[in-house]
């Protein structure tokens, strides 16, 4: 069961946007997330939805892996909708019963806002996680956050932190099923029993897991130590991060995205909120 | 008397994905009460997985397993209780310690039995003096322990649960010659006190040729080899070809052959071969 976290989950891959640069994605992603809040219309959330379903066909990741990406946050995006639909008011009363009263615009927002937010994880997990390494990931956010070493933000050990956290996650999650199965053996239930049996239940997983990990660090400080890591300060890296031909579609796909939206929220403006 | 027996497993890790692998084939394996059973094998030809599959960690895609002639998966909500029946000690154990003190930590699996605080106490006593666990090691943090120490207070904590069975992954692994020598007398004293089995996973040749009754030679998810040591290491030719050998002794004593000495049986142990040069050398007075 604790295999099935998607969690940078990277899929091989030879498309435009696993080409394309770590740092031009990554600001790829922020102008998406930023324009698919402008998005007003029933129009334009219609592109944005035809711009992230082409953008799943480019990458090549199977639409399966898509939705697994999305299946965890369905209670939160069916909660927020709900809430929406029950908060929203506004001039055309659908329907009304006692204390409730459920409003035309309140329903369009909780649909926008789900898609929206279902377009936003996808999105995400096509532009980066699926399509970029995370080591690729983190050189392109230690690139992109460089100025702030001007103002003395240790940028470099905040990248060397993520990439480390992120290479033992997997290592991570092998280990608890270790303990897990061992613990097991010596008759551990996970599954029966009220919550204060169940959280009482994983102290023995906890503990060894914590002890490990701590131990792991050391070795680990001690292991880069002996490979004379002193920091980011004059180190060169193997793979010098290039613009290619593939940033210069990227930008004219976010091109298109921006001035699609736009247009569509002016010339089509149906069922705007 | 077969104790634990396989018929026909099969297991096939992520069936159905790209990624799908066969662990086991086809495994059909008896196991003698009482006795100490060794298998051999490489990295990856499906130990792990079959010793998962004796007190129902993983459950067969096909086959049956049989503990004392009755199927375990027959009632899969009662497996725990075959676990305590088949105490099962995972590779490097040492990491599965959680607990406060010693003591504590090798009462958790009779404390998951249900068993009352005295018979605990019995038992905690009990399985630390098989484990090699001092007395004065009880009271302390299971993580100020050494390495070796900790291991044998890991072998307690399954021992405590006194399994007919005790089943133990490389249980001497990365310990120097004296740590692996307690564990093996600690655990060849267990089987003969309590009448229990013993299966051991080992890459080492000298240890299975001193303590083991029988071997088992895994390769590629099937048996390939089984019977007593004479029978397994008597064809030494059919284990070199899976690239595994025979002890470093047996070797020595056939190349002695070889030379013309006139050594009648094959010699698997130190000990035997010291005894037989001994008297062939018209020796036994110092």
């Amino acid at each position: 069961m604790i295999k099935d976290v998607t969690l940078g989950q990277y899929f091989v891959g030879n498309s435009l946007l696993h080409r394309a640069d770590p740092r031009a994605k990554l600001l790829f992603a922020v102008l998406y997330i930023v324009v698919l809040f402008f998005a007003k219309s029933a129009a334009s959330f219609a592109f944005a939805l035809a711009f992230t379903v082409a953008m799943i066909i480019i990458s090549g990741v199977p639409f399966k892996s898509v939705i697994r990406a999305v299946k965890p946050l369905a209670f939160i995006i069916l909660f927020t909708a709900v809430l929406n639909v029950f908060w929203t008011t506004g001039e055309k009363l659908l329907f009304e019963w006692k204390f409730i009263h459920i409003y035309e615009e309140g329903v369009i927002f909780a649909l926008y806002m789900a898609v929206r937010i279902i377009l936003l994880v996808v999105g995400m997990s096509v532009a980066l996680t699926y399509t970029t390494t995370p080591i690729a990931l983190t050189d392109g956010i230690e690139e992109l956050l460089n100025p702030l070493k001007k103002l003395k933000v240790p940028v470099h050990d905040f990248a060397m932190m993520m990439t480390i956290a992120m290479r033992f996650i997997p290592t991570l999650i092998e280990e608890t099923d270790k303990i897990m199965d061992a613990q097991k053996a010596r008759g551990a239930d996970f599954e029966s029993g009220g919550l204060v049996k169940k959280a009482k239940a994983l102290i023995p997983i906890l503990i060894p897991l914590f002890v490990s990990s701590f131990k792991r660090a050391d070795d680990l400080a001690i292991a880069m130590e002996c490979r004379c890591y002193r920091g980011g300060e004059g180190r060169t890296k193997l793979k010098q991060l290039r613009y290619g031909k593939c940033d210069v579609v990227l930008l004219m796909l976010a091109a298109v995205f921006v001035s699609g939206i736009i247009l569509c929220n002016i010339y089509l403006p149906y069922f705007s909120i | 008397m077969t104790i634990l027996e396989l018929s026909d497993v099969c297991y096939t890790y992520d069936k159905g994905t790209p990624m799908a692998h066969e662990a086991l084939v086809n495994i059909n394996l008896k196991i003698e009460k009482g006795l100490m059973t060794g298998i051999i094998g490489h990295t990856g030809c499906g130990k792990s997985t079959m010793l998962r599959m004796f007190n129902g960690l993983l459950k067969p895609d096909s086959g049956k397993i049989l503990l004392d002639g009755k199927d375990i998966w027959e009632n899969p909500k009662e497996i725990s209780k075959v676990r305590f029946r088949v105490g099962l000690v995972m590779q490097y154990p040492e990491y599965q310690l959680f607990d406060e003190t010693v003591r504590s930590d090798i009462a958790y699996g009779p404390r998951n039995m249900g068993l009352d605080e005295d018979e605990i106490a019995r038992r905690v006593e009990e399985a630390a003096s098989f484990a090699g666990v001092s007395r004065d090691m009880l009271d302390r943090s299971p993580f100020e322990l050494s390495g070796g120490q900790k291991r044998r207070v890991a072998i307690a904590g399954i021992m405590a649960m006194k399994p007919e069975v005790l089943v133990l992954d490389e249980p001497a692994a990365g310990l120097d010659p004296k740590g692996r020598e307690d564990i093996f007398t600690g655990l060849d004293r267990y089987r003969r006190e309590s009448g229990a089995s013993v299966i051991i996973v080992s890459h080492s040749m000298e240890d299975m040729a001193r303590y083991c009754d029988r071997l088992v030679v895994m390769n590629d998810g099937e048996i390939y080899l089984e019977g007593t040591q004479r029978e397994v290491f008597g064809d030494a030719e059919k284990l070199m070809q899976i690239g595994l050998g025979v002890p470093e002794v047996t070797k020595l004593i056939s190349l002695l052959r070889e030379g013309g000495m006139p050594i009648p049986q094959e010699i698997y142990t130190v000990d035997d071969a010291k005894a037989v040069l001994i008297s062939m050398l018209g020796g036994g007075r110092k």
